[in-house]
């Protein structure tokens, strides 16, 4: 009778956890297809991301069903799923005063907004005009809301971070950079990093440790400093920016551009290029735009 | 019957044959010696003509293959392109609903900073929790087109030097089919020249000297090296006559390119990128100086019983101190909703302005550096390889006999356009000849 018990209590437990097992692998796909998807649409390509300390999904669609056909099927799916609809136009409409940029409302109609407790959700339609093939092209993304109280922190690197690692690692990376770009082949890649630090140690690390991957230094393009100031003298801004001209507001004409390239190979022929550049200007409250981006281009073809 | 003929012929002046058979056996000999000499221009020219097609067709496949790559990595920059112009849309989605949160709670803020300086604090305090991350979002922004820029536009230059090379291989490959196809190794002498052998014409005559020049054409380092349009292979042979095979090719050059940019140049970019981090700057000063103020009024509120009905429906303007303090939180608060319609404009402009604008054509990728290059749409060229080959061979002294033969040359003009389309993205580029001379 007690070893019955027994025998009864472990098949309860034993049962108990599968189903909590069963639960929470449950939850991880309804986590993972917590995002409907509409009919024929395909998903072309899926990263996640990391800004200001929020970690984001992007999903990159392509449909044959035209913009207002998803954005309906969204509308619909999402707000049923407890997800709430941020109309920013209509928002902006009630801010007193104020009227929404034309800029601004053209591109938001291109979006949509949806809510659910600290979770956001984005979906963007690139303009239809540009699409040849007549597919819809539509990206998804969603994350928690950000926190605010990184904001303006000197050290913070707010880049857009890519949390994909790349499957071959061919150069050393800068310390505490953060990868933005990838693009991988079978025998080439291209990866894209940022940093808040200044250009010049940037330079001086790939020309230090590239060797520890058995890079050869062969040609350097030292630090160049680019001036657009005489650019910007031959464009107008009032053309560029008419709303700019109509708000009266005046565009900074100081700024540069440093500029810096680094070319390696190895004992086997490939090579490997290094572009960076980073953004100066004696503007006040120019700090935010101090990063330095660092390219990597690998090449095997020799 | 003989003696009837020949009493007959003697008896008549007719019929003297003789010297008409030998006048026509000489010109027979003579046309012999004429047809063999034109049997050899025969054999000249038609490796003349082998060395041009094979030059132009191998030249132009060469050309084929370097556009189509152009094509498929112009295709690649597309793609890129639309991917970060959807990543970044997603990114500007969430910088302005930072920015209109903060607008409408900052407008609450205005509307009720004076008559109740106390509830427009936690408004002011949302609106500056909602402009940080207004703030993140636009720095990250901010990284990743500058990231984009330098991307393609290395991307670019990239493109634009492996057509240079590609340019030069091709050449170098037509040089050695034309050199290789014009029937010059078989007139010269196995091996290399032996010691006594110093003259460069001389050393030429033999196959080593022949395969170095070929080898020289095409140097391993082409980066620096300009490849000529033409190249001449003179030889003496063993009996001191001179004959030479020149090869001339064209290909126009592949530097003009022709290039899908962005609306905005890239230093537009940049200044309103820096008009918005300056007018951020002010802004968010502008919320910090009302939520100081707002405090201060909020504390004056309860301090200034006297000269309000506390707690204060419609403001406490009996106060002086209230008051001030008031009027200036709700100046900071107007300076900061002109500042966030400013970034409103700003953002709109900027993300509008990435979308794919004007083409224009660049001769050098530092020229491109003031664009956000999209993708490549042409290479400003005619498609068009043409080959001249000429050889020239200097005749022997046949001692009653002298042997000259003219100079030949062959004509071959070669199209790589095939069904190939950069700006299409159609790497069908494929070559075939278009034009020969006459044989």
């Amino acid at each position: 009778m007690f070893l019955r018990n027994k025998v009864i209590a472990g098949i309860i437990l034993f049962l108990g956890t599968i189903v909590i097992g069963l639960n929470s692998l449950e939850a991880g796909w309804w986590e993972d297809l917590s995002l409907p998807v509409p009919p024929s649409t395909q998903e072309v390509k899926r990263e996640r991301r990391k800004m200001g300390g929020s970690e984001f999904t992007f999903i990159y669609y392509e449909s044959i069903l035209e913009a207002n056909s998803i954005k309906d099927f969204y509308r619909q799916r999402l707000t049923n799923a407890g997800w709430q609809e941020k109309d920013l136009l209509k928002e902006a409409g009630n801010v007193p005063n104020f009227q929404i940029d034309p800029n601004v409302a053209s591109a938001l109609s291109q979006n949509l907004n949806f809510k659910k407790e600290k979770e956001m959700l984005f979906i963007n339609f690139l303009p239809e005009s540009f699409a040849k093939d007549g597919k819809t092209r539509f990206t998804i993304a969603k994350g928690k809301t950000l926190e605010p109280e990184l904001a303006g922190k000197p050290d913070t690197n707010f880049a857009l971070e890519l949390l994909d690692k790349p499957q071959k690692e061919v150069a050393p990376v800068y310390p505490k950079a953060a990868l933005i770009d990838l693009s991988e082949q079978e025998h080439s890649s291209m990866l894209t990093y940022s940093t808040p630090d200044d250009i010049e140690p940037v330079v001086l690390f790939y020309k230090n440790n590239m060797a520890n991957y058995g890079w050869n230094l062969i040609e350097e393009e030292p630090i160049k400093i680019r001036d657009f100031s005489k650019d910007l003298e031959k464009y107008d801004l009032a053309q560029v920016c008419p709303s700019c001209a109509k708000n009266k507001i005046n565009l900074s004409k100081s700024m540069e551009m440093q500029l810096a390239e680094l070319k390696f190979t190895n004992s086997r022929g490939y090579s490997c290029d290094i572009a960076i550049n980073s953004m100066m200007s004696g503007e006040a409250g120019a700090g935010s735009l101090r990063f330095t981006n660092i390219l990597v281009r690998y090449d095997e073809q020799r | 019957m003989f003696n009837y003929f020949h009493k007959k012929k003697f008896a008549s002046q007719k019929g003297q044959l003789t010297p008409l058979f030998i006048l026509i056996i000489v010109i027979i000999v003579i046309m012999a010696m004429v047809t063999v000499n034109l049997g050899k221009v025969s054999f000249i020219k038609t490796d003349s003509s082998n060395a041009a097609d094979a030059a132009g067709l191998s030249t132009g496949s060469a050309m084929a293959n370097s556009f189509n790559s152009v094509t498929v990595s112009s295709a690649r920059m597309c793609r890129d392109y639309w991917s970060f112009y959807a990543s970044i849309s997603i990114s500007f989605g969430i910088a302005l609903y930072y920015l209109i949160s903060a607008q409408v709670s900052e407008a609450s803020a205005a509307v009720s900073a004076c008559p109740s300086p106390c509830s427009a604090i936690a408004l002011n305090a949302a609106a500056i929790g909602s402009f940080g991350s207004f703030t993140s979002t636009m720095i990250a922004i901010g990284i990743a087109i500058t990231a984009f820029y330098l991307k393609q536009w290395f991307n670019y230059a990239k493109i634009w030097d492996n057509a240079q090379l590609a340019r030069k291989r091709a050449l170098i490959s037509g040089y050695s089919s034309a050199f290789g196809n014009s029937g010059i190794s078989s007139k010269l002498r196995v091996g290399s020249p032996p010691p006594e052998v110093t003259g460069t014409e001389e050393k030429h005559n033999y196959r080593d000297e022949f395969s170095a020049f070929i080898d020289s054409i095409g140097p391993e380092d082409l980066e620096d090296v300009e490849i000529p349009s033409s190249y001449t292979y003179s030889w003496k042979d063993g009996q001191n006559r001179l004959h030479s095979v020149k090869v001339d090719m064209g290909i126009n050059d592949v530097e003009t390119f022709k290039l899908q940019v962005s609306v905005l140049p890239y230093p537009a970019v940049l200044a309103l990128l820096l008009g918005i981090a300056v007018t951020s700057v002010i802004v968010d000063g502008a919320m910090t100086t009302a939520a100081v103020d707002l405090i201060e009024a909020c504390g004056y509120e309860t301090t200034c019983l006297s000269c309000c009905n506390y707690p204060c429906v419609a403001g406490c303007w009996a106060c002086p101190l209230w008051a001030s303090t008031c009027v200036i939180a709700e100046a900071s608060i107007g300076t900061a909703i002109g500042g966030m319609v400013a970034l409103d404009v700003m953002v709109g402009a900027l993300w509008l302005g990435l979308l794919p604008g004007p083409e224009v054509t660049i001769d050098d990728p530092d020229d491109a550096l003031i664009y956000i290059v999209d993708w490549i749409t042409d290479i400003d060229h005619d498609r068009k390889v043409t080959v001249n080959t000429t050889q020239q061979h200097q005749g022997g002294n046949l001692g009653l006999w002298q042997t000259s033969y003219p100079e030949i040359s062959s004509y071959t003009k070669v199209d790589f356009s095939g069904n190939g389309d950069i700006g299409d993205f159609n790497p069908r580029h494929d070559a075939s000849i278009i034009e020969t001379d006459k044989l």
